[in-house]
């Protein structure tokens, strides 16, 4: 049972003046929006400016902006969330919602038709909405019939019956084409021969006779990716105490945890949208470095992010999804830390009891920035490390065996002049300056040759030989010559590392 | 006669200085403490041992070191907080050479030093951890340092706040300890030698500092030369 709706135009102001929408298209201004007042005025869709302006000079122009238009779409298709999971945009300033078993939680079908356009009037839209048995029915009925009406399943034919052809979302060529042979209703379309028509006008009539009528599919892509679970709470009055918003997200977390212990899953990320009586939706999404179905854990999580929330005038429904979960495996306490011991590497890393604080930590700061450095097979410096999501599988922390390296390592290697004794060109450097500042060196060890990673490299990179040297204050440096010494070249030298 | 005199002035003596200190500590008594690895050096804190549930602070290049001579005494993971800004990254192979083994180390990159603070803070509130570690770009303020402080007792963690550039930039702290640990010229590469300094203490003597050696090949730290007590300016 879909239902279309139609918004405008957005009110922008409280002004009694008329408004129209302008928009240029080949040279000319056209009005492709105007309130009621507007209309009342006599003013119409189509109109050029200049026209308009004729028939009422004070008439308020505003241009046409499409993003902004297609934004407030957006937005409008989000606050639908409220009636529905299953919204999606329709056109320019259409709204599907497919209300299938959601129409009883707001007393039947045309309460809920009126409870949606009178709450859209109320935001400064005029609406127009039809409930029928197809998205194109509804869609014919809402343009074209009388807002409000909610089709029975059996009359859906006859209701359409009188409609004008236009009703059949055909575009402007095909309708005065089809009004030029004589055909001008919805019945008059029926009767005809479909091949003829389809010769004429192509197939798109008779796809669009046959998902009036229900015989294709026009199924409605969701807004939003419909998730399996999701736990839904609509207060009677709208609330605006942060204690009692804090309790009604705990009685979601409860109902939504509970229904993920039943599927054996736990949360990543969740979502929780509240729906303020002013239309505005807010979405608080939090993430778990490890699956999790604890409410307490959660309500944590939430708790911190919630107290950015401006209630204003309150709030009427509330929804929590897990939008993306991972299976979580009921384990027993006790068994769990004896597993551990068998299954991590690292015992003395107790992961489970960290998952909480990596939590919360990853949700100020993101969850890639919560991290351990990880071994890679490589032997390059640089490469051999790499920051892993602190929690993250299937990573290894053993590097083989490799003489002394620096604790800190630089950003990117920084250019040393350094000077090398004439007689011995292979050795270390004797003294060396760094950010302005002379070095001499009193201990060295070295060199350690690290050759280019010829499989990985674009054929630019050259043999390093690395020096750990110490200087007359016992500062310890990582320091490397960039290429092999060639007769009559001078090397280029680079500092890499600092020592503790 | 007089001997005895002397060593009940000195029971008395003793009694009172535990008193001195509970009060100090704002009541707590019993603290559990962490080994520092050198017996002259705990001998000089007044527990015995570095205070767990407590932060302390550590200066000079080589502060770090503080953390891999506690680090090799504890147990359990270890919260790193660094900058995203800071010039020099942490190293795993580095870290592995240090004994702080990186499986065991969580890194968190904080943008800026309010995030820094608030991880720390959350690290130490938590008893999961065997020590919070944190590298504030700017100066930890004494309100800053209260907070953590009070963050470290309510999760009997260990609190190590770092501060590598030079210059003394807490004038005023609720820390436990500040310790200042250089680089000193070593007999060979593979036994670096740090100048340990004691700078404050909750309770402790004033300065005293020790030539630390770490041997690569075992991991070992080793009390090389009690300096002797001059001022460390001089040195």
């Amino acid at each position: 049972m879909p239902q279309t709706e139609r918004s405008r135009d957005q009110k922008t102001r409280e002004d009694p003046a008329p408004l129209i929408v302008v928009t240029e298209t080949g040279g000319r201004s056209l009005v492709t929006a105007l309130d009621r007042e507007a209309e009342l005025t006599g003013l119409t869709m189509g109109m050029t400016l200049p026209d308009a302006r004729a028939v009422f000079p004070a008439v308020v122009v505003v241009p046409a902006d499409p993003a902004a238009d297609a934004a407030l779409l957006d937005r409008l298709v989000a606050w639908c969330g409220r009636y529905t999971p299953w919204a999606a945009a329709e056109g320019r300033d259409g709204i599907f919602l497919d209300v299938t078993g959601c129409a009883h939680l707001f007393g039947g079908e045309a309460a809920m038709c009126a409870d949606l356009t009178a709450r859209l009037e109320s935001f400064g839209f005029t609406a127009r909405a039809a409930l029928a048995d197809t998205p194109g029915a509804a869609w014919a009925i809402s343009h074209f019939g009388e807002s409000g009406t909610v089709v029975p399943s059996d009359e859906t034919r006859e209701t359409l019956a009188r409609l004008p052809v236009a009703a059949l979302r055909l575009d402007p060529a095909t309708v005065s084409g089809l009004v030029q042979v004589g055909v001008r209703t919805v019945e008059a379309l029926r009767n005809m021969p479909r091949a003829p028509l389809a010769a004429r006008f192509g197939d798109v009539v008779g796809q669009r006779l046959d998902q009036v009528s229900g015989d294709i599919r026009e199924p409605i892509s969701p807004h939003m990716p419909v998730v399996p679970f999701r736990a839904r709470l609509a207060f009677a009055e709208p609330i605006a105490l942060m204690a009692d918003i804090e309790r009604g997200m705990r009685h979601l977390l409860d109902d939504l945890c509970q229904q993920l212990a039943q599927a054996g899953q736990g949360g990543r990320r969740l979502v929780l949208t509240l729906y303020r009586v002013d239309g505005d939706v807010f979405d608080i999404t939090v993430g778990a470095a490890r699956p999790a179905r604890d409410p307490d854990r959660l309500a944590r999580l939430f708790g911190g992010r919630l107290s950015g929330f401006e209630p204003a005038f309150g709030v009427e429904v509330m929804t929590l999804t897990a939008s993306v979960t991972e299976s979580m495996a009921p384990v027993a306490p006790a068994l769990s830390v004896a597993m551990r011991h068998v299954t991590a590497p690292d015992a003395a890393f107790c992961g489970d009891r960290l998952a909480p604080l990596i939590d919360c930590l990853g949700n100020r700061l993101g969850f890639d920035q919560v991290v351990r450095l990880a071994a890679i097979e490589s032997h390059l410096p640089e490469r051999m490390a790499r920051a892993r999501p602190a929690l993250a599988n299937a990573v290894t922390f053993a590097w083989p065996s490799l003489p002394p390296r620096p604790l800190r390592l630089l950003r990117r290697p920084e250019r040393i002049e350094a000077s090398v004794p004439e007689q011995a060109l292979q050795a270390s450097p004797e003294r060396f300056r760094w950010r302005r500042t002379d070095y001499e060196i009193r201990l060295a060890e070295g060199p350690e040759r690290i050759a280019p990673e010829w499989w990985t490299d674009d054929g630019a990179a050259k043999t390093r030989d690395y020096w750990r040297v110490e200087d007359m204050a016992g500062r310890r440096f990582w320091i490397c010559r960039h290429g092999l010494l060639r007769p009559g070249e001078s090397a280029e030298w680079f500092l890499h590392g600092l020592f503790a | 006669m007089s001997v005895a005199r002397t060593s009940r002035r000195n029971v008395a003596m003793d009694a009172l200085r535990a008193q001195v200190a509970a009060i100090e500590r704002g009541g707590v008594v019993g603290r559990r403490t962490v080994s520092l690895g050198l017996p002259a050096l705990d001998a000089t804190l007044p527990e015995g041992g570095l205070a767990l549930g407590a932060v302390h602070e550590a200066t000079g290049p080589i502060a770090a070191g503080l953390v891999a001579m506690v680090a090799a005494q504890l147990e359990g993971p270890l919260l790193w907080c660094v900058d995203t800004d800071a010039r020099a990254l942490l190293y795993g192979p580095g870290l592995d050479a240090l004994g702080l083994h990186p499986a065991r180390i969580v890194i968190a990159r904080c943008r800026g030093q309010t995030d820094l603070l608030w991880a720390m803070e959350e690290g130490l509130r938590t008893s999961a951890l065997a020590a919070v570690v944190g590298e504030p770009p700017g100066i930890v303020d004494l309100t800053a340092s209260r907070r953590l402080q009070l963050a470290a007792e309510a999760g009997d963690t260990l609190g190590i706040v770092l501060n590598s550039e030079k210059g003394v930039r807490f004038a005023a702290s609720a820390l436990e300890s500040r310790w200042r640990i250089d680089s000193a010229p070593a007999g060979d590469m593979a036994r670096p030698r740090w100048k340990v300094v004691l700078e404050r203490c909750r309770g402790g003597i004033r300065e005293p500092h020790w030539m630390v050696e770490r041997d690569e090949e075992t991991g070992h730290f080793a009390v090389v030369a009690a300096l002797a007590d001059r001022p460390v300016a001089a040195l």
